[in-house]
Parts: C-alpha cells; sequence; structure tokens
C-alpha cells in the first residue's frame, strides 16, 4: 500500500513537472485527465487488494467451518445464553439426528430431549452442567456422560469441555464442547472387568481342592500317607490347572501387546498331539482318546504353543461331550499344510454361534444348561496362536452331534529333520 | 452325599470326611444325585452350585418337591457372598470356596441328625 503512495505520487510530481515544461498549454486538461486515471487505477488497486483479502478470509472461515465439521469427534458450540450456535457432522451421527439444524438449540433443551446423565444413571444437575461450568471459565476434561437418541439406543459420551475468549484475559464468549462416542471403549472395559471376576471365580476351585488336600496332608496324615501317589497326581493336577489359568490370563494380556514371541523348532505336529492327549490320561475318566495320524507331519512352529492348542481342544472336546464317548485326533499333510482335527460327538455348537466362537470372552454355551463355567478365551488364544504361525482354525459343529475343531499350519520343507521337543 | 462334577475335588472332600469316619457317597451331578436318594438316603448332602446340565438350582427344586425338608443341604460356591446364594436357593447351610477342612468337617457335623427324616 505505501509502495502503491509512494509510486502514485513520484508518478503526479515527475509527469507535473514534464507537462509544465513540455506542454505547458494543456496543463489543466492533463490534470484533470491524470486526476481521472489516477482515482479509477487507485480504485481498481484497491478493488483487487480488497477482493483478494475478502477471498482469503472466506477460504480461511471455510477451511476452519470444514475442519470443525470434519473432525472425528463431535463439536458443540454455545454461546452465553446457552444456546447451540454451531455443530458438525460427527454431532449430528452421534445424536443420530437429521440434520445439524435439530442439535441448534439451548443446551439445556437438548438434555432434556436427549435425557443426558451420568454413567450411574443419574440426570445432570443445572449447574453441574459442564457447560455452565465453561461458560463460567472451568475447563472440563472428559466428562463421561450417557445420552438416548430418539430410535431408544443409548450412546457413551466422553466430553471435554472449554471456554473460548476472544483474547487472553478477555470475556468469555462461548464455550466449545468436544464430545467422544466412547461407547465400544465402556463395553470393552465392562468385559475386561467381568473377565477378571470371571478368572477369580474360576480360580477358586482349584485352589480349594489343592489346599484341602494339603490341610489333609496334615490332619490326617496316616491316611494320606496311604494314598499318597493319588494324593501327589491329584496336587500336581490341581497346581496345572491354577497354572494354566492364570497362563490364560498373562496370554490375553500379551496377545493384546503384540509381544507374543514363537520359538519355533522343526517336529512332527502328530508326536505332539499324542503327547497331548497322554498328558490327559487319568483326568479324562470318561472318554476315549484316539489318535488318528499319517506319518512325517512335520511343522516348524513353536511347540509349547500348539500343544497349548490341543490342550485347549481337547479339553473342550471332553468338557462338551459328557457322558464319555470317543475324541478323536487326526493329523495329516493336505497340499502344504499339515492339518490336525479333533472331532467329539457332544452336544456340538448352533450354527449362530459359530462366527464368534474364536473372540475374546465369547462362550457358545454361555447362560445354557451347558455353561461350564471357563473364561471362553481358550479358542480366541488358539486362533491367535495358530494365525501367528500363518495357519488357519475353523469349526464344523452341528447341534447334537458334536463338533471337529480343525486347524493346520505350513507343512515343513521337505528337507527338514524332527528336532527333539 | 456329594453332588459334585469336579472328580479331584469330590476326591478331597471324600477323602477328609472319610478320615473323619464318616461314608460318602459321590454323585457327578443332580440327575445321578436324584437317582442315588432314591436307593439310599444320607444324613446331609453337600451340594456344588456350579455344574453342567442338570446343575445346583434345578436339583434343589427337584429335591424339595420330592423330599422336602427331609435332609438338609448345603451349598458349596465360589460365589462372592455364599451366605446370600443358600438364602437365594433356600438351602440349610453353605460352604465358601475355599474352604478350611476344618469348616467342610464342621459344616457336615452340624448337621448329621438334624434332618426330619427318622435316624
Amino acid at each position: 500500500m505505501i509502495g502503491y503512495g509512494v509510486a502514485a505520487s513520484a508518478w503526479i510530481l515527475s509527469t507535473d513537472l514534464l507537462a509544465h515544461v513540455y506542454v505547458p498549454a494543456s496543463f489543466l486538461e492533463l490534470e484533470v485527465f491524470k486526476g481521472w486515471f489516477f482515482v479509477l487505477t487507485t480504485a481498481v488497486f484497491l478493488k483487487v487488494l480488497i477482493d483478494r483479502h475478502i477471498r482469503e478470509i472466506r477460504r480461511s472461515e471455510r477451511r476452519l467451518h470444514s475442519i470443525i465439521d470434519c473432525m472425528a469427534d463431535g463439536v458443540m458450540l454455545v454461546d452465553r445464553d446457552g444456546d447451540t450456535i454451531r455443530t458438525n457432522r460427527a454431532a449430528v451421527e452421534l445424536f443420530a439426528v437429521r440434520d445439524a439444524v435439530q442439535l441448534l438449540k439451548p443446551f439445556r433443551e437438548l438434555g432434556r430431549q436427549f435425557d443426558v446423565r451420568t454413567p450411574d444413571g443419574l440426570p445432570i444437575r443445572a449447574d453441574g452442567h459442564v457447560m455452565s461450568r465453561a461458560l463460567d471459565g472451568e475447563t472440563i476434561h472428559q466428562s463421561e456422560l450417557v445420552v438416548q437418541r430418539s430410535d431408544g439406543t443409548h450412546v457413551s459420551v466422553s466430553a471435554s469441555v472449554a471456554p473460548v475468549r476472544d483474547s487472553a484475559e478477555g470475556e468469555i464468549t462461548l464455550a466449545v464442547a468436544v464430545l467422544r462416542d466412547v461407547t465400544e471403549v465402556k463395553r470393552l472395559e465392562r468385559l475386561r472387568d467381568e473377565f477378571l471376576s470371571m478368572a477369580a471365580h474360576e480360580l477358586k476351585t482349584p485352589i480349594t481342592t489343592l489346599k484341602a488336600y494339603v490341610q489333609i496332608l496334615r490332619k490326617f496324615p496316616d491316611a494320606a500317607a496311604a494314598a499318597h501317589a493319588e494324593v501327589f497326581d491329584l496336587l500336581n493336577r490341581q497346581c496345572n490347572r491354577v497354572a494354566r489359568l492364570t497362563q490364560e490370563l498373562l496370554e490375553v494380556s500379551r496377545l493384546q501387546l503384540g509381544s507374543l514371541r514363537l520359538n519355533r523348532k522343526t517336529f512332527d505336529l502328530a508326536d505332539l498331539a499324542g503327547e497331548a492327549m497322554r498328558s490327559l490320561v487319568g483326568v479324562v475318566l470318561d472318554h476315549h482318546l484316539v489318535l488318528d495320524a499319517q506319518v512325517g507331519t512335520l511343522v516348524n512352529a513353536d511347540p509349547e504353543r500348539i500343544h497349548q492348542v490341543f490342550l485347549n481342544l481337547l479339553d473342550n472336546a471332553v468338557k462338551f461331550s459328557h457322558g464319555g464317548g470317543d475324541v478323536v485326533v487326526r493329523v495329516r499333510q493336505e497340499g502344504g499344510e499339515v492339518v490336525a482335527s479333533v472331532a467329539d460327538a457332544g452336544i456340538g455348537i448352533a450354527a449362530d454361534k459359530q462366527g464368534l466362537l474364536f473372540q475374546r470372552f465369547s462362550q457358545a454355551h454361555v447362560g445354557t444348561e451347558h455353561d461350564r463355567g471357563g473364561m471362553g478365551l481358550g479358542l480366541y488364544i488358539c486362533r491367535e496362536i495358530v494365525s501367528r504361525h500363518d495357519g488357519r482354525i475353523w469349526v464344523d459343529s452341528t447341534v447334537g452331534r458334536g463338533s471337529a475343531f480343525h486347524f493346520c499350519l505350513p507343512a515343513a520343507p521337505l528337507d527338514a529333520r524332527a528336532e527333539s521337543i | 452325599m456329594l453332588v459334585e462334577d469336579d472328580s479331584d475335588l469330590s476326591r478331597v472332600e471324600e477323602f477328609a470326611l472319610g478320615a473323619a469316619g464318616y461314608r460318602v457317597v459321590v454323585a457327578r451331578d443332580g440327575r445321578a444325585a436324584l437317582e442315588q436318594l432314591a436307593r439310599e438316603r444320607p444324613a446331609v448332602i453337600l451340594l456344588d452350585m456350579r455344574m453342567p446340565g442338570f446343575n445346583g438350582w434345578q436339583f434343589i427344586a427337584a429335591f424339595r418337591a420330592a423330599y422336602g425338608r427331609e435332609i438338609p443341604i448345603v451349598v458349596v460356591t465360589a460365589a462372592e457372598n455364599a451366605q446370600h446364594r443358600a438364602a437365594e436357593v433356600d438351602a440349610e447351610d453353605w460352604l465358601a470356596k475355599p474352604f478350611e477342612v476344618d469348616e467342610l468337617l464342621d459344616v457336615v457335623a452340624k448337621h448329621v441328625g438334624r434332618g426330619t427324616a427318622p435316624p
């Protein structure tokens, strides 16, 4: 602008001087022309400048609007009177309303309309409302609320609200709230809490047995001594059970963190299957465990983990086919893979539950008369282990007829030799 | 009579009670227990609540219908509040897991000879 002023003045003065020197007769006409020309040029110049600035401002505004609108979390802007003056797409989705206009109401009215409550189900007190507090100058982080949408569904929301001042110590003109849908997070938290209490519950039984036996050893030493082999086996088994349960707990959290390390060895999968089955003799009293295996089913995998997978599947097969019967384990080569199956003739799994089987905490029989307790982690862990080995696990099952769980692992290269496990 | 599906736990209860002088009969689930009751009436029933199939609740219902309060029932449970559980199912007494062997022997001793059936 200053540059323009300087240039214009210089131009005016220099042309005046030249005109005065060379064409003094038409000086006046020249001056009028110059004046007109100068005004026009300045006007054009100013218009261009102003237009550009206006465009910049508009662009800035649009970008800000886009930013607010595109934010993954819901945004609500509330003025001093409590009216909602701005909201965004995420907020519209959160509240499941038709469009943003539906939310441009006083926040108290919105609170009533959506029955906003604390997670404990208590209604929000007028003075305790996060918006009021923000308008009074308080910044609130992650206040949890429950919102009821028009279709009846409930959403858990984490609200962070702050006052907006136009300068550092200026007056508070607005409150801005960022709303995050934490329904899924809360659901997982609830699952985890359930899981932890189930785990504690599960541990009580083997601990009861261990404790009782140890006390028997002291209280009835003669009777215990007479049956000491049996007592020893029993104590050992129960310790293993406790160890397995706590291991399951650890596994789940480790799997979560992705820090499960595999100690791979080359071994015969059929041998490992046999070992797993042998370890259950004495525990499995009513069932007949059968191994049907081909020769030369070598894989390169972590034997301890795959042993765990077998134990889990065998355990399930036995648990869900009470009344005894056969549990058949098959191991064979198919293409470049080794496939193992554990089949029982038990109660089977309903088709609509099969899809959920391998997920964490899911139990196909929970709440039914076949509920065996347990933590619903076994199959989840099996799947994680198998997929870390680049294998697959799946199930065939018919209610009332039985289930067959299959998993496959890549076969070891042809020239591989089995290591001792 | 023990109604317990976990073989190791039933073995330890049987052991302790046997060593203390009681004669023990074990049933693996509610149905087997009812069948056994038809043959012989024990002095006390120790009932595990968390069994698959015919569970503790169903057993008690069937038992009360057939035998009323002839034989005292002690529920064995890992529930947070064992006493509450016993009240819920209207059992005579409770034993919370994990229990002391002495607690097991005491609760049995307390109820032996307390039922309404003739001794």
